[in-house]
Parts: structure tokens; sequence; C-alpha cells
């Protein structure tokens, strides 16, 4: 199919939001960007390429800068370490911000470890063997996250 | 005339994706001669933890039928996505499919909850519960400064999908779906047809959901979607009654024609099928038609039904595969009987 813009170049379909909901264009990429202005993925892009302190790979899965701007997927939470400084532009762009502030598991459970070390005190102080157990259990799978949650 | 907010504002829907650290992300795992045995010990560790909490069936997608993963594919419980891993992915629902929770999706864990009618804190409430039982079985990968890591950088931070059904036949009919699409991506939100990512609109449903998840805590994603469907509602109240005054009579024989056409048809698509219950609808909150039952029930009755008429889940209630001629002689049937059960008042 040919643009409908221009007539010449091959078109793509492009989903564009239109009187009564989406609607797909069918532009060539250039007759696209002097309509809509650039998008995201050319952004994108030129970030990636520009970034220079990255790994061709990432140490933990393999997956590759090159496979992240073919598929938008990364392939482990070791990727985001790996490439943080190409993501770090990235993510900007897609998000806006680049820094959480919602629900932390760690915080979450640093307050309960807290709780719970006060509780095996009086535990131990009672003598409830019973009770004493499961806070045990408990506080090691905590430990055992937040250790885990650390670089 | 009393129409209730939630004839407008239909269903809600949050869904929170967290991901593992210590395997990679779906796709990638996947790749991986493991996977298979991996999937089975993430879903053992998940099903246990969430059955000592409620009622789960586990549904193991590798060995559902073609036909039985489209029907919950239809009633949103499942994903594409998790189809097209079926090599490796799960789901555990609740028998009253208000809590479905997706392994091995686009990410390790889509964990979401679905309701009717309009309250988000609600259903925030219950997803967040459900997400720190799961959060005990295995570490979660977080990032101090990305949040909860996902597979795709779209949903870092908070994890966060929360989206909202809105049934807008007065706003949509009237060209002003555009102003609403572009004044709602300047405050991060996003606007989609019914049936998910990139669907047009269908039947006069789209869904409003956040756009960013990170940078932004749950309560403030929840106060931006919550605004922006509070200012939705208001506007298409306000054109369904303007529509009313300007194309009464013009309207009136729209609604009644849909209603001749569901009650009287014996073959009937999918297509022509959604257009006239969107007409159907809009009849019920306008006022032109009742029945004993309150507006938003009977409204909620005609969704019931509507899902109950798709294809896949048409052939469930068959126990086989029906050509689709055979599949719209049902839908037609059946549908005239529901508007004879419901017994509308014209
Ligand atoms: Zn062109
Ligand atoms: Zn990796």
């Amino acid at each position: 199919m040919l643009c409908s813009q221009c007539g010449k170049n091959q078109a793509q379909p492009y989903k564009r939001w239109m009187q009564e909901g989406e609607r797909t264009v069918y532009l060539c990429p250039e007759c696209y960007r002097l309509l809509y202005g650039g998008e995201k993925e050319d952004f994108i892009a030129s970030y990636l390429d520009s970034a220079k302190n990255v790994p061709r790979a990432c140490p933990a899965c393999g997956t590759t800068l090159e496979e992240f701007r073919r598929t938008g997927l990364l392939g482990c939470a070791d990727c985001y370490s790996a490439f943080r400084e190409a993501l770090i532009p990235t993510v900007q762009v897609i998000q806006g911000r680049v820094r959480h502030t919602g629900k932390d598991p760690v915080r979450a459970l640093e307050d309960e470890r807290r709780e719970l070390e006060d509780e095996l005190k009086d535990a131990q102080k009672r003598g409830d063997k019973f009770m004493e157990q499961r806070i045990r259990y408990r506080l090691s799978v905590i430990n055992r996250f937040i250790s885990g949650g650390d670089e | 005339m009393n129409i209730s907010y939630e004839s407008v504002a239909v269903s809600s829907r949050i869904r929170l994706a967290r991901n593992f650290k210590d395997y990679p992300f779906p796709d990638k795992l996947l790749e991986s001669p493991h996977a298979r045995e991996q999937a089975v010990e993430i879903v053992r560790l998940i099903t246990e933890e969430l059955q000592t909490l409620e009622k789960f069936d586990l549904y193991d997608v590798g060995t559902l039928t073609e036909d039985r993963a489209a029907y919950l594919v239809e009633r949103n419980l499942i994903s594409r996505d998790l189809v097209r891993h079926s090599a490796i992915s799960a789901a555990l629902i609740t028998p009253d499919e208000s809590i479905s929770v997706m392994i091995n999706e686009e990410d390790h864990i889509r964990e979401q909850y679905f309701m009717r009618g309009y309250d988000l804190n609600k259903a925030y409430e219950r997803i967040t519960g459900i997400d720190d039982v799961i959060a005990e079985c295995v570490p979660f990968a977080f990032d101090a400064e990305f949040g909860y890591l996902t597979a795709c950088p779209t949903n870092l931070g908070t994890g966060m999908r929360a989206s909202v059904m809105m049934f807008l036949p007065a706003v949509s009919r009237r060209g002003l779906m555009k102003q609403i699409v572009s004044e709602l991506s300047r405050l991060g939100l996003t606007v989609r047809g019914a049936s998910g990512e990139g669907s047009g609109a269908e039947g006069a449903l789209f869904q409003i959901s956040n756009e960013v998840t990170l940078g932004l805590s749950e309560t403030e994603i929840l106060t931006a979607v919550d605004n922006a469907v509070k200012i939705i509602v208001q506007f298409e109240l306000r054109e369904r009654e303007r529509m009313k005054a300007e194309e009464g009579l013009a309207l009136r024989d729209k609604v009644m024609r849909a209603y001749g056409i569901l009650s009287n048809c014996c073959i009937i698509g999918m297509k022509e099928f959604m257009e006239r219950f969107a007409d159907l609808k809009l009849g019920v909150t306008l006022g032109y038609l009742s029945s004993e039952k309150q507006a938003e029930e009977l409204l909620f009755a005609i969704d019931d039904h509507i899902t109950a008429m798709r294809p896949a889940n048409i052939n469930r209630l068959h126990s086989r595969m029906l050509s689709e001629a055979e599949q719209n002689a049902y839908r037609a049937e059946q549908t005239g009987k529901f508007l004879r059960r419901t017994e509308i008042i014209v």
C-alpha cells in the first residue's frame, strides 16, 4: 500500500486516536513524522545509541541493548543494573520520571522486622517456645528477602 | 431522572506487575532448557501460599484446550500474552472471577482485581493484600531507583495499571472522544477501546487508565484516574441530556429499532450484536426502556449476557466448537429469550 499523504512511498499502519475512537492511518514514516512529529521510539533509539559505559550484554541473562531495542523487553532484573546508564534517559522519555516513590517491599518488611524483634524478646522472656519458633521462621523469611533485595 | 454514576463507570480493574529476582523474565525464561521446571516451581510456590488465603482454581495454560483458553480470554481472566507463553504459564483465579493471578505472562506475575461498578480504592486494597502474600514466597525484583522491575520499562515503578471501563455512547456519538483523549494524555492517562491494547472501541466502551507507572505513588495514580473519571462521567451525563433534547425522536427511534431487532432476529453476528446492545443500553440510561430492576442492575445483567454470547463462551455452553453460523443463530435465539425474561418495559 502507498502512503495516503504523498502517494509515493510504501506506507505502514500507525494507530491514531480520532473522533469516535482509534483509527489506523497508512503513511510512510517520513509523512508520519511531518504530520505527527517524531515517534517516542526514535528518541529511545538515539539515546540507546549514545550510551557509552554499558556492557554489550547483560552478564546474567545475555540480553543485549540491540535485543531490547527490537523487542522493548529486558531479559532479567540484572539487565537494569547492567544497562542503567542507557536506560535512565529511556525511562525518562517513557515515564517522564525516573525515581520510584510508591510501595516498597523492603521498607514495609523492615518495619515488620523491628516489630517482630520486639515480639521475639517478649516470647523469650515468657519462655513461649512455640511463639519463638514461629517468629524466628518469619524473621528468616524477611531476612532472606531483604538481603536478596540489596545489590 | 436519576442516572447513577455506574451507568457510566461500569467496572474497575487494578493490576500489578511483579517479577522474581532470581529468574529470567518470562520471554527470556522461554529460551532456557529448564524453563518448564522453573515455571512449575514458581507456580507451586505461589499456589501454596495463595491457597492458604482463599480458594483459587489453578489453570495450567499448557494443558488448556484452545477453546477453553479463548473462553478465559473473553472473560478478561487471562490475556493473549499468557496463552502465547503456554509452555510456562498458569493462572490462579478465584471462583467469583474477581481475582486473577497470571504467572509468566510478560512478567512473572500479573495480579489483577476486577469489580463491577466504580471503587478503585477498594480494588487497590484487595490487590495489594494479595501482593503482600505473594511477596512472601519469593523475593520480588525491586530497585531503589526504578521500583518494581518489569520486563518492559513502561510498567516500571509501581507496576500498577488502574483502569476503569466507561460506557460513553453520547460522548462518542457526538464526536467528543478526541477531545477527551488529548486532555487525558496531558494528565498521563490513556484511553483504549474496550478489549484492551490496540483494539477499537466496541459497544461504546472505553477503558481509561494511567499511562505513567513510575515516580508517582499508588495513591497519586489512583487520585489522577479518579479525577479524570469524575470529569468524564459529568461530561457523558451532560451530553446524554443534550443529545436527548436535540435528537429526541430520532434517538428514541434508534433505541427502539435496536430493541426490535434484538428481540426478533434469527441470526446475529458479534459486530451488529455489540452495536445494537450499545443503543439498547443507551436507551436504558436515558429512561426510554426500563424493567422491574434498577437501571444499573439491568445494565449489569445486559453486560453479563453480552459476555455469555461471545464465541468461546457460546462454545463452552455447548461443550463443542460451533460454526460461526450456528453461533449467530444461537446468539439471536438466546438474546430474544433474555429480553423477554428481563421484562423490559417500553
Ligand atoms: Zn508519504
Ligand atoms: Zn539480564
